[in-house]
């Protein structure tokens, strides 16, 4: 499997829900870690949501998104009012986001294959944070979208 | 003619989003039914008049591929047209959900404009077999 297919089907995958479902333009930005991007993690009320994934190989997918930029997604993606999104609905649409995501990611990828999706799950940001480039085989996505900033973590099991 | 319509998804928001879309479709909607997985879904079509289905496929309890496999199993149901509304989109799940009896499935994301013509022409398939079936009777009683 090269890490380059599974990338390029990652980024189309990104681009075409975010623009598709949310209108937002979007530019990828240099890859950094979770922990590089949001130093004190969930102290500046970042979301992480994880969705267990097993096919012709497994894994976890993992998306970190400050609670206000979720905020805003969630008002785009029910057409309300920033203001009056619940938390309900934007822990909904943040899970949402992540399942579109990685269904779409391995449709491009692989159409023929069959992978399993797990439900998507908040996970704890310092466990999954520390992941360290060496520990596992990952590919880390950032993407810029107005004044917000995203990150998608796929890492692949041993 | 206005449809009676069935969203299952275990997400509110995406249950919202769905229903949305199709009213901005253009899609003719008399009234919206909600389920969050197979197994509500399943007590909702045996209470109410229901002329379409759209559903998820991945949900706890009950997903949508057995969903199709319960509703195919009722003589009453089993003729109302359900569409998977899915990220699952490789060749093998779409031709699995096609030989379990799905009318069709739409991929997530989706657009209003895909929405309106999957629906439009499915329903419109189901009138035109409807009317085919009704001038044949027509024909014997005459």
């Amino acid at each position: 499997m090269s890490k380059e297919a599974l990338m390029k089907a990652v980024k189309a995958s990104i681009s075409e829900v975010l623009e598709k479902m949310f209108f937002l333009p979007l530019e990828f930005a240099e890859e950094k870690s979770p922990a590089e991007l949001w130093p004190s993690g969930s102290d500046e009320g970042l979301i992480a949501t994880a969705l267990a994934f097993q096919g012709p190989f497994s894994g976890q997918y993992c998306f970190f998104i400050p609670k206000h930029s979720a905020q805003t997604l969630t008002a785009s993606f029910l057409g309300e009012d920033k203001k009056q999104v619940t938390p309900e609905q934007v822990a909904e649409t943040v899970k949402e986001i992540l399942n579109m995501i990685a269904g779409n990611t391995f449709g491009i990828f692989d159409e023929k294959a069959i992978f399993n999706l797990g439900i998507p799950q908040f996970v704890d940001f310092k466990k999954v944070k520390n992941q360290k480039p060496g520990e596992a085989r990952q590919i880390l996505v950032v993407v810029d979208t107005l004044d917000q900033t995203m990150a998608f973590q796929l890492i692949l099991n041993a | 003619m206005a449809y009676n319509v069935l969203v299952v998804d275990d997400s509110l928001a995406m249950r919202a989003v769905i229903k949305k879309t199709v009213k901005a479709s253009g899609f003719k909607v008399g009234q919206f039914f909600d389920a969050l997985n197979g197994k509500e879904a399943l007590v909702i079509l045996r209470q109410e008049w229901l002329d379409l289905v759209l559903t998820d496929y991945n949900m706890p309890d009950m997903n949508g591929l057995q969903l199709i496999q319960e509703m195919k199993k009722d003589e009453i149901l089993k003729v109302i047209p359900v569409v998977m509304v899915t990220t699952e989109a490789s060749q093998q799940r779409v031709e699995e959900f096609m030989r379990s009896g799905a009318a069709d499935y739409i991929k997530k994301p989706f657009t209003p404009e895909e929405i309106k013509n999957k629906l439009n022409r499915i329903m419109g398939e189901k009138e035109d077999e409807q009317g085919s079936t009704d001038e044949s009777s027509e024909g014997l009683d005459f």
